[in-house]
């Protein structure tokens, strides 16, 4: 029925969908941007998008940099008409993730692991845990705690037989 | 706010960055990290981490996902023999404790401790036998077996005492929802033999019992004297020994006789007559990154190493297959047997802890 409306012919880069985020805003999007999500995916196989999609749980600021990052990821996914998306080269996005999660700091970067969990999008989540794995990796426990402001729940006598099992860990 | 970061207050979780994250996206997080020592230290940070970092499933998985660990170097024991010692000329005594080889020159900075400690390795603490042989190694653990590595001399209390020692392997138990608490489970496989076959009687830490498992069909109609088999070789969770017939009889061909750690199950590989009329009593077999399985001639392989060693003058050299650059292991004079690899263990680095 509405088809006619909201959608253009499948040249233009297919139909369009709305997706609203925890404190209203909405963004507009193309079927192939946002079927790199694989709950919105499956949502749209089963014809329930033409509301809008409400994501509840994702808030409008985080739902930006989603939807700029499956902009961005569009081309790979699916060769759409669009030639602009298209020619987004292979170097052009490795730049653009690496800008991206660069600049991903505490709070944000898990609120976009729980948004890419949430809507399943494999490689963002793949991409932002990655980075925080790396904000671990050769850190001590102290600086762990430190940059995650996560509180020592150990006793000091556990955390020293903890050490001393591990020794071999922590010889740097 | 984070003023109290510093203090052992117990009340608020500060603002743990990552309470939100439920525990199976902790997991898929600490199994990016890069490696065994990273992970015992995100372990170290609080008890949720410790838990999510310490059960099997995720052991398992960051087992597989960085397959493999680091090999440090390779045990090396002489076949339980003792050898003797000398300082300057000077005999000062025997040595029968395994010899380590480390395989990096020089060591770096992350393994030192992991290195300097299977350096200083020692069986003083066992009870007193004739001598120790060591059998296996994986994850971390050695297996060392008595009288046993004497073919002929299975002792009289053992539970298939009546037959001959053919081998014995180490294999960790990863299988699914066991190991509850993070404590490393596994299972040692004797492998005897006995007309008409040979039997496995298997050594579960689950169950703290051994059970003989039945005479196996090793897939030939006539098993071989004992005699005909080579020493057991260990190779990527299986175990193959040499079958050489010696019967101037050009039906049977030569072949492999392989064991499965994980199945128990037996298979025959055959082996082309050219080759073993050239390498007889040369042959190794190893195992390529691949997964393909190579016999060679060589003196002892494993682990993309090969051995050269030559008895006369007692040297030692490994090659690297992946550099193909060689290796002059330090303790040349020690070397008669299986180098049996070393990888740096997870176990027992998570021991799991009381809540």
């Amino acid at each position: 029925m509405a088809a006619a409306a909201a959608e253009a012919t499948t040249d233009g880069g297919g139909k369009m969908i709305i997706l609203i985020s925890a404190d209203g805003k909405r963004f507009e999007v193309t079927e192939a941007v946002a079927s790199q999500s694989q709950l919105i995916s499956n949502m749209i196989e089963d014809d329930c998008t033409e509301n809008g999609v409400r994501l509840p749980n994702v808030d409008g600021d985080i739902l930006t940099m989603v939807v700029d990052y499956c902009n961005m990821h569009a081309g790979d996914a699916a060769a759409a008409g669009d030639t602009m998306k298209a020619s987004s080269t292979e170097e052009e996005l490795k730049k653009f993730d690496a800008e991206l999660v660069q600049a991903l700091e505490n709070p944000v970067l898990f609120k976009l692991i729980l948004a890419a969990n949430f809507l399943n999008i494999k490689s963002l989540l793949d991409m932002t845990c990655q980075r925080v794995a790396d904000m671990m990796s050769g850190k001590t426990p102290e600086q762990m705690r430190e940059t995650f402001s996560i509180e020592n729940d150990f006793t000091p006598e556990e955390e020293a037989a903890i050490r001393q099992e591990n020794a071999w860990a922590f010889d740097d | 706010m984070a003023g109290n970061g510093k203090r052992k207050a117990r009340s608020p979780p500060a603002m743990d960055a990552t309470a939100e994250l439920d525990d199976r996206l902790l997991a898929v997080i600490l199994l990016r990290l890069p490696s065994a020592a990273a992970l015992v230290r995100a372990a170290t940070v609080c008890r949720r981490w410790r838990r999510v970092a310490s059960s099997p499933t995720f052991l398992r998985l960051f087992r597989q996902l960085h397959h493999p660990l680091p090999l440090l170097g390779f045990f090396v024991c002489n076949n339980g023999f003792a050898v003797s010692r000398k300082v300057g000329g000077e005999l000062v005594g025997e040595v029968v404790d395994p010899a380590f080889l480390p395989t990096f020159h020089p060591v770096p900075r992350e393994f030192e401790g992991a290195i300097s400690r299977c350096g200083h390795f020692s069986l003083a603490s066992l009870p007193d036998v004739d001598r120790w042989a060591l059998a296996d190694t994986r994850d971390g653990l050695l297996l060392l077996c008595s009288t046993f590595s004497d073919r002929m001399s299975i002792p009289r209390n053992f539970l298939d005492a009546e037959s001959a020692y053919l081998g014995a392997a180490l294999r960790i138990d990863d299988d699914n929802d066991g190991g509850a608490g993070g404590v490393l489970c596994f299972e040692i496989i004797v492998v005897t033999y006995f007309m008409p076959g040979p039997r496995l009687c298997v050594f579960s830490s689950r169950s703290g019992a051994w059970t003989v498992h039945p005479y196996s069909d090793a897939g030939t109609a006539i098993m071989p004297m004992l005699g005909a088999f080579s020493d057991d070789m260990h190779t990527n969770g299986s175990v193959y020994w040499l079958i050489d017939d010696d019967d101037d009889d050009d039906d049977d061909n030569p072949y492999l006789l392989a064991l499965d750690a994980r199945t128990k199950q037996f298979s025959n590989i055959k082996l082309p007559r050219a080759m073993w009329t050239r390498y007889r009593g040369n042959m190794c077999v190893m195992r390529s990154d691949d997964g393909e399985l190579r016999v060679v001639a060589i003196m002892d392989a494993g682990e993309g190493f090969v051995f050269l060693k030559h008895y006369g003058s007692g040297w030692v050299f490994a090659l690297s297959l992946e550099t193909m650059m060689f290796i002059d292991l330090p303790h040349r004079r020690f070397y008669s047997g299986p180098a049996l690899p070393y990888r740096m263990a997870l176990h027992p680095p998570l021991p799991a802890l009381a809540d």
